[in-house]
C-alpha cells in the first residue's frame, strides 16, 4: 500500500479493510437474504444549522433558546453503518467507522463499494464507537488516537464534539464545549439511529444525510449546559439530543 | 543478597549464541532470523491468561525492536528531554528511583509516583486510577500529559517520518514505511509486553528448581505474606489487579481521589490500583504518591498504627496486623526473593545504541 495514501484522511476506509481484526468485521454482512452482487453506494453526510449550511467560525445562527450561536467544531463518529432493503435483506458496512468534520468537507463522502444495488428501504446507523472499538488498544484510520477524539487518561473515544460560542453561555468568554463519550454502562452514548428511504429513490443514487446541529443545540439549554466533558448523565442527555440530528435529504443524481 | 542459577548478564550474553537458542523451543520455527536480543513474550506454567491480546499485535524481532528504541528516545518528547524510560529505568524494574513523582520536561513534577512496568500482559486497567483499558494506547498519556512529555501524537509521528532509520524501522516491523499513531503503539506494546519477571528466586523454588531454596526466615516471611497480605498482593503476579484504600492518610496538597476520579463513585475514593510486589526490593519509593523510601516505612505503615480509618479503607486493614521486629524482618527477607535480576539486568531490554541497533537498509 503507498504511503501517500494511508496519509490521506479520506482512506479511513481503505486502511480499515487492509489492517487486521477490527472489531466490526465479526458482525460482517449478516442479512437474511444474500445480499447481491456489489453496485456499490455513495453517501454524502453534511452538517447543517436548520436550513443553511453550516459554516464555522464566521457564521452565526439565532436560535429560540440559545442566543445567537457560532460554532467552531463540530465533529462527530458514525459507525455500523447498515443498508435495509425493499427486499427484506441488508448489508452491513464492514469495519465501518468514519470521523466527520465540519471543517473537513472530504470527511463528508462515504462509499460503500460492496453495497449491492437494491432498493433501499432505511440506512442505519450509530453515533459515536462501540465498546469493542474503545477496548480493542490501538485503533487505525478513522480511529487512529491522535485525531482528538481519543480521551487518554480515561480511555475512550469522544463519539461527538461540539463547541462554539453564544450569549446564552455563562464564564467570560461564553463558549461551551459539548465533547460526548463514554462506552461504558450506565454511562454509554453510542446511539443508534434509523432514517426510512422514500419510495422511489433510485437504488443506486447517493444519499444525502443532514445532520442538523442546530436541531441538537435545540434539546439543551447552554445556559445550563456550557460545559460537558466526561461520561455522565449530562453527557447520556447530550447523546439522546445528537441522536435526533439527522434527517435524510432528496437526493442528488450521481 | 545472593542469587543462585546462572550469572544474569552472562545468562543473556549467551542469547547471542546459536546453542542458546535450544533454551526456547518456541523459538527454532524462526531462529535464522531471530536477532538473539530479541525477547519473546511468554506465558510462565501456572499463570493466569493474559489480559492483554497478543494476537491482536503479533510481536516481531522488528516490532520489539522498533517499540525499544521508541521507549528510550526523547524524540517523543516535546522539547526532547524526555523518554518512557526517563521514568522507567530497567535496572530498578522500569520504575523512577528515587523519586517520588517523577519530573517530565522542563522539571514539571507530575502527581502520582511512576509505577514498574513488569507483567504488563496481565493488567487489565492501567495506571493508579485504572483509567486506561489497554496495554496499547497507555502510551498517549505520558507522551501527551503536559508534566510529563507535553507533546502530541502527531507531533511525534511527523518527527519519526522526518527521520530515514526510523521509516526502516516502521517498514522492517509492518512491512511498509508508513508511520502513524497505530503503529507507534502497537510497536511500543511489542517491547512493554515483554518486560517480563518470572524468574527471581521466589519463581525457582515454586518451579522447584535444583538448588533453589528459602531460608527459614524467608519461610517464614512467606507464611505471614500468605496470611496477611496475600489477598491484595496475590501470587504469582504480587497484586489481584483490583483496587484498595489502604488507609494512607489523603494528600491535602494532591488531593487525589484515586479510582474514584474515573467511576465517579464515592464507594472508590481514595482506592488505588494494587501494585505487584515484584522486585519491591528495588521499585522505591512505595505508595501511589511515592511518600515512603523504604519497606521498613511501609511496614511501619501497615502493622504501627499507620492506617487511616475511612469509609472506603479495604476491610482486611480494619484490623491492622501487628507484626513483631523479627516478623517484619522474615517478611522482608521474604519480599527480597521477589527480586529477579535476571530481568533487572537484561541486556535485552536495555537502551541499544543506534549504531547497533539500526536496520542493516533502508526501504
Amino acid at each position: 500500500m503507498p504511503f501517500s495514501l494511508l496519509l490521506q484522511p479520506l482512506c479511513g476506509l481503505l486502511v480499515a479493510l487492509a489492517l487486521p481484526p477490527r472489531p466490526a468485521e465479526a458482525t460482517g454482512a449478516a442479512s437474511p437474504a444474500r445480499p447481491g452482487p456489489p453496485a456499490g453506494l455513495r453517501l454524502r453526510v453534511e452538517p447543517v444549522f436548520g436550513s443553511q449550511p453550516l459554516v464555522l467560525e464566521t457564521q452565526t445562527y439565532p436560535t429560540a433558546h440559545n442566543g445567537a450561536v457560532s460554532l467552531s467544531t463540530c465533529r462527530f463518529y458514525l459507525s455500523a453503518l447498515r443498508l435495509t432493503f425493499t427486499d427484506g435483506s441488508s448489508y452491513a458496512e464492514p469495519a465501518s467507522y468514519h470521523l466527520i468534520d465540519a471543517a473537513d468537507t472530504a470527511t463528508f463522502s462515504l462509499t460503500l463499494p460492496q453495497a449491492p444495488g437494491k432498493a433501499i428501504k432505511m440506512l442505519t446507523f450509530s453515533v459515536g464507537v462501540d465498546s469493542a472499538a474503545n477496548v480493542a488498544g490501538a485503533q487505525g484510520g478513522d480511529l487512529e488516537p491522535g485525531r482528538g477524539m481519543y480521551w487518554a487518561w480515561h480511555s475512550g473515544y469522544v463519539n461527538a464534539k461540539l463547541e462554539g460560542r453564544s450569549p446564552a453561555c455563562p464564564g467570560p468568554r461564553h463558549e461551551f464545549e459539548w465533547h460526548v463519550g463514554g462506552y461504558q454502562r450506565p454511562c454509554a452514548s453510542l446511539r443508534r439511529v434509523t432514517l426510512p428511504v422514500p419510495p422511489g429513490h433510485p437504488a443506486t443514487a447517493p444519499l444525502r444525510v443532514l445532520a442538523d446541529v442546530g436541531q441538537w443545540l435545540s434539546t439543551r439549554r447552554l445556559a445550563e449546559t456550557a460545559s460537558v466533558l466526561v461520561p455522565g448523565p449530562a453527557a447520556q442527555a447530550l447523546a439522546d439530543g445528537y441522536a435526533t440530528m439527522f434527517r435524510l435529504a432528496p437526493a442528488t443524481q450521481p | 543478597m545472593s542469587r543462585r542459577g546462572p550469572n544474569p548478564a552472562q545468562a543473556g550474553r549467551r542469547w547471542r549464541r546459536p546453542a542458546a537458542l535450544l533454551l526456547s523451543a518456541g523459538l527454532l520455527a524462526f531462529t535464522a532470523a531471530v536477532p538473539a536480543d530479541f525477547v519473546p513474550f511468554v506465558r510462565p506454567a501456572g499463570w493466569p491468561k493474559p489480559a492483554y491480546e497478543l494476537r491482536r499485535n503479533p510481536q516481531t524481532p522488528a516490532g520489539f525492536a522498533l517499540g525499544r528504541a521508541l521507549f528510550y528516545d526523547p524524540i517523543l518528547s516535546r522539547d526532547y528531554s524526555t523518554s518512557c524510560a526517563s521514568c522507567h529505568s530497567p535496572a530498578t524494574a522500569f520504575t523512577h528511583a528515587d523519586h517520588r513523582t517523577s519530573h517530565g520536561v522542563e522539571g514539571r513534577i507530575g502527581r502520582r509516583n511512576a509505577p514498574t512496568l513488569q507483567n504488563l500482559a496481565w493488567t487489565p486497567a492501567f495506571h493508579w486510577d485504572g483509567g486506561v483499558n489497554n496495554l496499547e494506547v497507555q502510551a498517549v498519556n505520558p507522551l501527551t500529559h503536559p508534566s510529563e512529555m507535553d507533546f502530541t501524537l502527531d507531533g511525534a509521528l511527523a518527527r519519526l517520518r522526518a527521520a530515514p532509520a526510523y521509516r526502516a524501522r516502521f517498514a522492517q516491523a509492518f512491512g511498509d514505511s508508513a508511520v502513524t499513531g497505530q503503529r507507534l503503539l502497537k510497536a511500543l506494546a511489542q517491547f512493554t509486553v515483554s518486560l517480563q519477571s518470572y524468574n527471581s528466586r521466589y519463581d525457582q523454588v515454586m518451579r522447584h528448581e535444583p538448588g533453589a531454596a528459602f531460608s527459614e526466615p524467608e519461610l517464614q516471611g512467606l507464611a505471614l505474606f500468605r496470611q496477611h497480605c496475600a489477598s491484595c498482593h496475590q501470587e504469582p503476579l504480587f497484586t489481584t489487579n483490583g483496587f484498595a484504600n489502604n488507609g494512607l492518610a489523603p494528600d491535602p496538597y494532591l488531593r487525589d481521589p484515586g479510582r474514584a476520579g474515573i467511576t465517579l463513585q464515592p464507594a472508590d475514593s481514595f482506592q488505588f490500583r494494587i501494585p505487584t510486589l515484584r522486585n519491591i526490593e528495588f521499585s522505591g519509593p512505595y505508595m501511589h504518591d511515592g511518600r515512603f523510601r523504604t519497606l521498613g516505612q511501609v511496614l511501619r505503615h501497615y502493622t504501627a498504627g499507620g492506617i487511616r480509618a475511612s469509609a472506603t479503607l479495604a476491610p482486611q486493614l480494619r484490623q491492622p496486623p501487628a507484626f513483631t521486629a523479627a516478623e517484619q524482618r522474615a517478611l522482608l527477607l521474604f519480599l527480597f526473593t521477589l527480586t529477579d535480576k535476571q530481568f533487572l539486568q537484561d541486556p535485552r531490554l536495555n537502551y541499544v545504541p543506534e549504531a547497533a541497533a539500526a536496520p542493516a537498509a533502508g526501504p
